[in-house]
């Protein structure tokens, strides 16, 4: 399985460095519409930098990226956004002061209406629209069985649920493009594999592209469609999973590690 | 969400203003300074909790913007509007046609003047935000005491007295409907998204800047209109009206009153301007006696003033039996 | 710990209502006896940034009514003082002359010093129709805001005539040197007022420099007044900044003599300047040397309770309740129009700071006494009447 031919998400050529340290060199990579696609490497390989990337964090020192047809130089992270491309984060970022509810319910703030003037007038198409509003939060909320903690603060919930959470969030915004970052990152192994439903769950569902950035090679293995695998800010290789996992270079990068496979998950380490 | 229910609420606190104020010549003068004062200061930091409390962006600036208020508004019932209309001098015109006139303005260019401010706060955040909001409101008191057309050091005086109960009310309504409104939306939840996760609100979509210079434009511009309804109020503006302890003192309503809490912010407003008053009779020792009553407080109540959880364990021995105090309710969304 | 957490709270709230309960209390009522006292009010900076000039004003007020209510009252009836602080806080007073008119039901105010807290409450106590008298606040505007409010001190500009009359005349100055506060609007009037004045009299002002309250730093002002080469330096500013000015001009081997206004008086001047100011001038409404028996009354019974020598301040809240209370005695009633008449109507009253006139403007017209600094200690030196100060004089010499 090759790189699609009309990709969703084009990287080409991306190089960015921090001082004396090249993160990522000279990437390319594209995202299929409605692709699996896991990005994978060891520790400090530039994935989270990748991410970063893409949504608009950080700008390439050089190469570009192009999303659905057009160029994403120069957007802010709003914008991006706005453009159809979500994210998770790592070290989860909720909304911790405000509830469940609220969290999901401000993501849907791109597609609304109306704004200051209507908030402050309050007509008609207001209150039709957050009663709309407070029914698809509350619709999502149920799905991904969140409904009974609505009231709650974000902080407030379990750590499983604060990861959902964060992705129903990001579904919220209406994407084209989910970024995943080190989603299986601290749960156990049912809730794993709980996981591995949920991701296929949301990608048909709402039929949009998955980027997912792994360490878990079990999980890797069992959502992803095709692997791009990073070592020090260079593409090592590009496949579909059993192939990729099998390339010499793979195996030596990450030598020592499928040897041990419960290495310590969710390392801190920014990659 | 009980549709129109803020609202009917702004409507009769107005209609509220309008009766007390026709029977304010049977009001005690000097209650009625305090009521005004106390209003003025609800405007001041519930405008400010936008700034302060919702969006979290550290500012010190706000007596700035309630001086370019006060100076904008009495500049234009007193110098502008005769100059343009000299025949409509009348204190009956200034007071029902200009006065509103002059406090839309000064509101408008303080909002103006929350731009050039909300800008910096793009690039800074916290203790370097509130240093440059506070060089912001000292810039504009010298600017002020430095201009010989509005007084220069002596300020303002022979301000005409336009200000009454209705129109501080109103303004003190208009306000708390303007900030819970805006708040309490979709769109404005992204203010304490803002607050809560910057990269996290950039993110889902939420355009960090064009809050934040929001936050701060719908803040100085009640700050401004404050400013107006003080200066017609106290008939005489001085610079050092507007110092920082002013500035200290509207940021400590809100943080007293509990960040991103207007019903808590709106109670400090009112105990913070009530307890100099009832302390007078103490004389020298009164703000000695203040001072301590303020870290009384802030030790008691770290959270803010009103915490509906702690004032129903308060009234839970009347309470007990019939309405005992539940779990928490569901949220009405 | 949540137990703790409680009893805080109760603490707390506990604390709050007594004292909201203690400020409840109605105020207490005047002294007990058979005549019902005359409610005088006072505002004043009692705290903050003025607290010493508040203070002061405080004990001459506080002196004069005890003095009348010790020979007996006015009209047979003591006075009562009612004393509110505004902490120097601009928009305080406001508040506290409502309060006063309004809830203490007072007959007339005495106050301020600061012109612009005078400013503050002239409206209102014109809007009631109730007297004010300011007893030290010289901006000519005070008395403007209507035909209620008075003042025993001399104004601005009279100092600044009497200032440019000594600077011509004592100091046989021709070419004299401006080194003004731009952020005190005293200063600043000041200043003008005798720059005019020294014009008429033939005079030249060779620099004017400007420099702002509370800075620390004045040797860019001084360097250029030096170049300008000037035979005195009028420095009508306060005591802090005039006191770092003379230390500063010595240091750059200025050593004409350096003159100011009544801002200059206070002990920390010499405190600041040490020796700096020797033999330098300054005018003020009062020097306790002045040999009038009003004046050493009040002299030997202010050292007497206080512990210390007044100043001019003092000399001037004493002369406020003074006047007042003579007014009273004059009118035959202690409110209302026959009261603010008699106010209006005071001819040569004697009083601790010299002779007052009331005049149409509602000012007062009296003397200003010329200080110098010798031996670190204040010295009079010569009184220059209204008469004096506004005529004018041809320029002395050839």
């Amino acid at each position: 399985m090759n790189a699609p031919a009309s990709p969703l998400l084009e990287l080409r050529g991306c190089t960015i460095r921090f001082g004396g340290l090249t993160a990522v060199s000279g990437l390319d990579l594209a995202v299929g519409e409605r692709e699996l696609l896991g990005l994978i490497g060891p520790n400090g390989a530039g994935k989270t930098t990748v991410f970063n990337l893409i949504t608009g964090v950080y700008r390439p020192a050089a190469g570009n990226i192009r999303f659905a047809g057009s160029s994403l130089a120069g957007l802010r992270p709003c914008q991006i956004a706005s453009l159809g491309i979500a994210r998770t984060f790592q070290n989860i970022r909720l909304f911790p002061s405000m509830t469940v509810f609220d969290n999901v319910r401000v993501a849907f703030h791109l597609h609304l209406l109306s704004g200051i003037a209507h908030a402050l007038w309050r007509g008609r198409t207001f209150r039709a629209e957050e009663e709309s509003i407070e029914s698809r939060v509350m619709e999502m909320l149920e799905i991904f069985r969140l409904g009974r903690h609505r009231g709650a603060a974000a902080h407030s919930l379990p750590y499983g649920d604060q990861r959902r959470l964060e992705i129903v969030r990001a579904l919220a915004t209406r994407p084209r493009l989910l970024l995943l970052d080190e989603p299986a990152a601290g749960m156990n192994p049912s809730e794993k594999s709980e996981l591995m439903r949920l991701i296929r769950f949301v990608q048909e569902r709402y039929r949009i592209a998955v980027l997912l950035v792994e360490h878990d090679m079990h999980v890797v293995r069992g959502v992803c469609q095709r692997l791009v695998v990073l070592d020090y800010g260079v593409k090592l290789a590009e496949g579909v999973p059993e192939d990729v996992l099998r390339h010499p270079k793979v195996v030596a990068a990450y030598l020592g590690e499928q040897n041990t496979p419960r290495r310590a998950p969710a390392a801190p380490a920014e990659s | 969400m009980m549709p129109g229910r803020r609202f009917l609420l702004l409507l009769g606190a107005v209609a509220a203003g309008s009766v007390l104020s026709l029977q304010s010549h049977r009001i005690n003068p000097y209650f009625l300074d305090v009521a005004v004062t106390v209003a003025i200061n609800v405007i001041l930091a519930v405008s400010l909790n936008l700034i302060n409390g919702y969006t979290g962006q550290f500012s010190l600036g706000h007596a700035g913007f309630m001086a370019i208020g006060a100076y904008i508004a009495a500049s234009t019932t007193m110098f502008w509007a005769p100059g343009l209309l000299p025949a409509a001098s009348s204190p009956g015109f200034i007071g029902m046609a200009v006065f509103p006139a002059a406090l839309l303005a000064g509101g408008l260019a303080a909002g103006l003047a929350g731009i050039l401010v909300g800008a910096p706060s793009l690039r800074l955040k916290g203790d370097y935000l509130a240093i440059v909001t506070l060089g912001f409101g000292e810039i504009i008191r010298v600017i002020f005491r430095n201009l010989e057309s509005v007084g220069g050091a002596l300020g303002l005086n022979g301000i005409p007295a336009c200000t009454n109960l209705f129109w501080t009310i109103s303004m003190a309504a208009l306000t708390i409907y303007a900030v819970t409104s805006m708040v309490h939306s979709t769109y404005g939840r992204g203010f304490t998204a803002v607050q809560d996760d910057e990269i996290a609100a950039e993110a889902i979509g939420i355009n960090t800047t064009r809050y934040k210079i929001t936050a701060f434009v719908v803040g100085a511009f009640f700050a401004g209109i404050a400013g107006g309804l003080y200066g017609h109020f106290k008939l005489s503006i001085d610079p050092r009206g507007f110092d920082f302890m002013k500035s200290i003192e509207i940021a400590l309503m809100v943080i007293l009153g509990g960040m991103g809490n207007t019903v808590g912010v709106i109670i400090a407003a009112i105990l913070l301007t009530l307890l100099p008053e009832l302390l007078r009779p103490v004389a020298e020792y009164r703000m000695m006696l203040y001072s301590f009553l303020l870290i009384l407080l802030m030790l008691t109540c770290p959270q803010g003033l009103f915490q509906p959880r702690f004032f129903r364990r308060l009234l839970s021995p009347f309470l007990r039996g019939s309405a005992a105090p539940a779990e928490d309710p569901p949220r009405p969304a | 710990m949540r137990a703790h957490a409680h009893i805080g709270r109760w603490l707390g709230l506990g604390g709050l209502s007594a004292v909201l309960l203690f400020g409840c209390r109605p105020s207490p009522s005047g002294p007990d006896g058979a005549a019902e006292p005359i409610r005088v009010g006072e505002f004043a900076s009692m705290t903050g940034k003025e607290a010493a000039f508040g203070q002061s004003s405080h004990k001459g007020t506080l002196l004069a009514i005890e003095e009348i209510n010790a020979a007996g009252g006015v009209l047979g009836r003591p006075l009562h003082l009612i004393t509110e602080d505004n902490q120097s806080k601009p928009g305080e007073s406001a508040t506290v002359v409502r309060k006063l008119i309004s809830r203490e039901r007072v007959v007339a105010v005495l106050g301020e010093v600061a012109s612009g807290r005078s400013l503050e409450a002239a409206p209102i106590c014109q809007q009631s129709r109730i007297p004010m008298i300011s007893p030290s606040s010289t901006n000519p505007k005070v008395t403007e805001m209507g035909d209620c409010i008075f003042r025993v001190c001399f104004l601005d500009s009279f100092q600044g005539a009497a200032l440019a009359r000594f600077a011509r005349q004592t100091l046989q100055s021709t070419r004299v040197a401006i080194l003004s506060d731009a952020a005190a609007p005293y200063s600043v009037g000041l200043a003008a007022f005798f720059r005019e004045r020294f014009l008429a009299g033939a005079g030249q002002v060779v620099a004017e420099q400007k420099y702002s309250s509370g800075d620390k730093d004045f040797k860019a002002q001084l360097t250029a007044i030096r170049a300008a080469q000037p035979e005195a330096i009028f420095v009508p500013g306060y005591y802090t900044e005039v006191g770092l000015i003379a230390l500063q001009a010595r240091q750059l081997g200025i050593s004409v003599p350096l003159f100011g206004g009544d801002g200059w008086e206070a002990p920390e001047l010499i405190q600041i300047a040490g020796t700096a100011l020797e033999g330098n001038y300054y005018s003020t409404h009062f020097a306790p040397e002045v040999e009038s028996t009003v004046a050493q009354n009040f002299v030997q019974k202010f050292t007497a309770k206080y512990g210390a020598a007044p100043d001019a301040i003092a000399a001037l809240g004493y002369d406020s309740a003074l006047l007042l209370a003579d007014a009273i005695r004059r009118a035959g009633a202690a409110e209302g129009a026959p009261l603010r008449d008699a106010i209006a109507s005071t001819r040569d009253f004697s009083g601790a700071s010299g002779l007052t006139t009331i005049d149409p403007q509602r000012n007062a017209r009296k003397s200003a006494v010329m200080i110098t600094i010798r031996d670190g200690r204040f010295c009079y030196v010569q009184t220059i009447t209204p008469e004096e100060a506004l005529r004018n004089e041809p320029s002395p010499g050839p």
